[in-house]
């Protein structure tokens, strides 16, 4: 089982400096458009107010963890999952309207499985094959989403 | 209210109707059970399976999957004291020690009865509430709606669990989530980090994806635990069933709090049935032997979660605001079916208003009379490891988000967001009030423009218009309460898991 870590982080405090450079980015974003006033709205009045006040509530959230330290701290997974789950969703992503539903269906079971042990190579590749035939006839034959199953040989 | 019911049951009782009724509520049964798969991540996996269908049949079937869940989420909690749902938390209390006491049949038995009484009822009151509602808000203007969204967004934050000022500022965020892609008044695209794909915005099923399915998978790899059952047979189920009438007055209790608490933004399900378990423990002769397998401590929060998971229904039917994220996705579900949530939808599309209602109380019959029997099959899907399920659920989300716009973008939004998910759940904040806002945020901008523009720029308007004013000043107050020290505490326990 992966054992989870702490960082000695205040989870407060992290999220406070989130939220400000969250709203930081909207707010030089909004400036590029007009803001114009309160008649006449520009398309960057209403985001701007909105990433004044995500600023000021993450400097309310950052004062108070600062000032009153309740100790949250973050407990951070092992990276495998994201990574492997991450990768496999691109994958996905990247080879579908190319090469088709079948084998991009595969390819997401094989490189998702990578996330968590035991890896049983054999019953992923069945999992996969099984979930791909399922998947195809059902979205593809029985509802009509249209998507290619097979990758297109000119033919 | 008669017409309309009738008009509902005769759509609702089509072929066609009952078919995607019963394939919903099986859906959603099966997801209950299944720990680390929720009703959200469902209903945004299954939404593709919709759009062929007609807009009643496709509400249907997801109405069915977020009722459903409420159902099969008690059977776990009973059988292996494992939650399938958050809202069947506090079932585990009473209904494992029931079950461990050799009590099973009859904890199961209370379980589904219960729902389908606070069901039945929670049906009526929504039949006989949302057409006045929608009458009301038909009359709303502008300023009216941007201020019920504002005070809808506050006390779903008040009434949720999570630390106020974090939910406070994810509302913010997803608002300005919400507003990316092309501006309806000038044109402009804004923050589309200069990709043509977000022109049309962030697609808002991505969102949800990512960050209540993707991201759930990420957590659940990282503690993944083992299970034991309870054994039981279906015979005394039944037997159990004469013994019943001893917890209706529990049943009736948490259906009025759930019922109540349905209505409210941010209500819903999970915080309904936690009062619910509250009140009875405060209500019973002897609290102390709460927590050893008492039956009203399974019969009112069981009601209670039915009733609100139904009532919720009713801000968004009426109103067109979601009150929580399944909420949320029903909405999403209507725009992409090309009808516009709000209480023009009650006259103008009358067969789907009434067809869903109709279809609640069918779909709790059904639960009742096929389900009940199933039980023992059901709490099979448990014995499912999950290192097989997630590449399962992996594939289905990833159709079910390209299928939106057959868009392979969508799908890299996702992963965005199921990273942000992840971050945010590290950080301690709440994602369900984004999620919210993200729906609600172009609507809150138009409302607040179109508002300012009848007002010639003047701000005062939203409180020289009375419903808008109170509206307001009810906001404000919510906000003030939740700030003060006692009501926080109240708070706390009242929403801790």
């Amino acid at each position: 089982m992966p054992t989870k870590r702490v960082l000695p982080i205040n989870r407060d405090a992290a999220a406070g400096i989130l939220f400000i450079a969250i709203g930081i980015f909207f707010g030089i974003y909004s400036i590029c458009y007009q803001i114009g006033t309160l008649l006449r709205m520009g398309p960057g009045f209403f985001p701007f107010v909105l990433s004044i006040l995500v600023v000021l509530l993450g400097l309310i959230i950052l004062i108070r963890a600062i000032f009153v330290p309740r100790l949250h701290e973050i407990s951070v997974g092992t990276v495998r999952p994201v990574l492997a789950i991450s990768i496999s969703i691109l994958a996905f992503a990247a080879m579908v309207n190319y090469i088709g539903l079948f084998v991009s269906i595969i390819t997401l079971v094989l490189l998702s499985r990578f996330a968590a042990k035991p890896f049983n190579a054999g019953r992923t590749l069945t999992l996969g094959v099984v979930l791909a035939i399922a998947c195809s006839v059902l979205f593809v034959h029985l509802i009509g989403i249209p998507i290619r199953v097979f990758p297109y040989l000119g033919n | 209210m008669i017409d309309g019911l009738i008009l509902g049951f005769k759509a609702a009782l089509s072929l066609q109707a009952l078919m995607y009724c019963l394939l919903g509520v099986s859906i959603g049964t099966a997801i209950g059970v299944l720990p680390g798969l929720g009703p959200v991540a469902t209903i945004a996996m299954l939404m593709p399976l919709t759009f062929g269908l007609d807009p009643l049949a496709g509400m249907i079937m997801l109405a069915g999957i977020y009722y459903g869940a409420q159902y099969g989420g008690s059977t776990t909690a009973i059988l292996v004291n494992l939650p399938g749902e958050s809202s069947s938390v506090v079932t585990c209390l009473d209904g494992y020690q029931m079950a461990r006491k050799g009590e099973a049949g009859y904890a199961l038995a209370i379980a589904a009865v219960g729902s389908f009484i606070a069901g039945t009822i929670a049906t009526l009151f929504i039949a006989v509430l949302s057409p006045t509602l929608a009458l009301l808000a038909l009359q709303f203007g502008a300023p009216e709606y941007f201020s019920l969204m504002v005070l809808g967004l506050i006390s779903s934050v008040a009434l949720a669990h999570g630390d106020i000022l974090k939910s406070l500022a994810m509302i913010v965020v997803g608002v300005l989530l919400g507003l990316v892609g092309m501006d309806v008044s000038s044109g402009a695209q804004r923050f589309t980090l200069s990709f043509g794909e977000l022109n049309d915005g962030l697609s808002f099923v991505s969102i949800a994806m990512g960050m209540f399915g993707i991201a759930e998978i990420f957590r659940n790899l990282e503690d993944i635990e083992s299970t034991a059952f309870v054994n039981f047979n279906m015979r005394s189920v039944y037997a159990s069933l004469k013994r019943l009438p001893e917890i209706i007055p529990a049943v009736l209790r948490g259906t009025a709090i759930g019922t109540f608490l349905g209505c409210l933004p941010g209500g819903g399900a999970v915080l309904s049935s936690f009062a619910a378990y509250t009140t009875e423990k405060k209500l019973s002769k002897n609290p102390s032997l709460f927590g050893t397998g008492v039956p009203e401590g399974i019969a009112s929060p069981e009601a209670a979660n039915n009733a609100g998971a139904q009532t919720s229904f009713i801000p968004m039917l009426t109103l067109g605001l979601p009150s929580n994220p399944v909420m949320a996705l029903m909405i999403g579900a209507l725009i992409i079916h090309g009808i516009q949530p709000g209480p023009q939808v009650m006259t103008n599309q009358p067969v789907l208003f009434w067809g869903i209602i109709a279809s609640m109380w069918i779909g709790n019959l059904m639960l009742l009379v096929i389900n009940l029997p199933l039980v023992g099959l059901w709490a099979r899907l448990i014995a499912v490891p999950y290192r097989a399920l997630y590449p399962s659920i992996l594939v289905f989300c990833c159709i079910g988000v390209f299928s939106v716009n057959n868009s392979p973008f969508d799908l890299y939004i996702m992963c965005v967001f199921a990273f942000l998910g992840y971050i945010f759940n590290m950080l301690g904040c709440e994602m369900a009030p984004l999620i919210l806002s993200v729906i609600l945020g172009p609507m809150l901008e138009e409302y607040f423009r179109r508002s300012l523009l009848i007002s010639r720029g003047d701000m005062v308007v939203f409180l020289v218009r009375p419903i808008s004013a109170v509206l307001l000043v009810a906001s404000f107050f919510v906000l003030i309460a939740i700030a003060l020290p006692s009501i926080r505490t109240l708070r706390e326990k009242a929403t801790a898991e």
